[in-house]
């Protein structure tokens, strides 16, 4: 059969476009498979493996809290870190795309605080944390990133954390994890939070409980409530007895008062 | 739109794939995008486009896998010798 038209002469040289196409086929690039077979999240992975490295060398404990815009994060962690930076040195990352208005609220409680603006992003990566740690106060046991408010992507970005910590308000309703399950399964630890207001707005504990249960068996969850104090003291031994921390004796200098464990 | 962010990290590992095979471009890149993955597949296919604009990747197919886990991954690459 003719190459050019099918016909059932074997070849078909007088086919107006066999020569033109015959040359333009032998031009042609040859291409070639090449089989990788990597993740795609191995840029930012290789940096958070860089930023544990560089943890644990320095015996420094990371936790990475993530939650949605208005969940009460800064509020959580402002008062439970207030408590326990006297009992060892700490900071706290937190980005936000704008403003220092976050970072300030943790100076007001005398927490150190650098706040990180990601401006287009909608998350912070392994990358932007490294960055951010030259300027840190020295000897540090632990740094609390508060990521930016977002239940989507900052779920999928590793920053080179111990714990990931997944916070969940009671105002947000009960279906949260099952509609942005990612971030609820692959937490460490899971907060409740705004639990005073669990009357007022009739809120089903045993359906979040269900839901949260379908996708992570067995990470702590706590119960919480700024308002009440509730929950504060069981996070905060939760969050010590994940990450090993110890009381450190060098911090306490004149809070002479302080228990030591 | 982490996605945009994703497609920037693949475009530079392709880019640096091709210039440790001496290839001039791609051809057709291959990738899996597992639904549990946190990437969106259309985010994806939005922000490929835009990330690769200008890059030896402009001209690529992108062909999507989807399988139903964590997987995101760079499966294999059809390139152009130089």
């Amino acid at each position: 059969m003719c190459k050019d038209c099918g016909c059932s002469t074997a070849t078909h040289p007088l086919f107006p476009g066999s020569q033109q196409k015959r040359k333009i086929s032998g031009s042609i690039k040859p291409s070639r498979k090449i089989t990788v077979e990597e993740s795609l999240f191995q840029k930012n992975q290789n940096e958070a493996i860089e930023n544990r490295k560089l943890f644990n060398q320095e015996n420094l404990k990371v936790i990475n809290v993530m939650s949605s815009p208005g969940s009460g994060k800064t509020t959580l962690l402002s008062n439970l870190l207030g408590e326990m930076k006297n009992h060892y040195p700490l900071a706290v990352l937190v980005g936000d795309q704008e403003t220092s208005i976050d970072a300030d609220r943790y100076a007001k409680e005398g927490v150190f605080a650098k706040q990180i603006n990601t401006h287009a992003a909608c998350h912070l990566d392994a990358k932007r944390i490294r960055e951010n740690l030259n300027d840190l106060p020295n000897n540090l046991k632990l740094i609390v990133i508060e990521n930016v408010g977002n239940l989507v992507c900052p779920a999928v970005f590793d920053l080179g954390e111990k714990l990931k910590v997944a916070l969940l308000s009671t105002t947000e309703g009960e279906e949260k994890p099952l509609k942005y399950p990612v971030l609820f399964h692959d937490a460490d630890i899971i907060v409740l939070s705004k639990c005073d207001l669990i009357d007022v707005l009739e809120y089903d504990l045993e359906l979040v409980t269900k839901n949260i249960r379908s996708l992570n068996p067995s990470a702590p969850l706590v119960l919480c409530s700024t308002k009440t104090g509730a929950g504060i003291s069981e996070l905060r031994t939760t969050i010590e007895t994940a990450l090993s921390l110890k009381e450190d004796t060098d911090v306490l200098g004149d809070t002479s008062n302080a228990q030591i464990n | 739109m982490h996605e945009l962010t994703l497609a920037f990290d693949l475009v530079d590992r392709v880019s640096e794939i091709l210039q440790q095979e001496g290839a001039s471009e791609a051809k057709s890149i291959s990738i899996t995008i597992g639904k549990k993955s946190g990437v969106d597949r259309s985010c994806f296919e939005f922000a490929f486009p835009e990330a690769a604009k200008g890059s030896n990747l402009e001209k690529a197919e992108l062909l999507i896998l989807e399988t139903e886990d964590h997987t995101f991954q760079l499966n294999s690459l059809e390139v152009i010798d130089v």
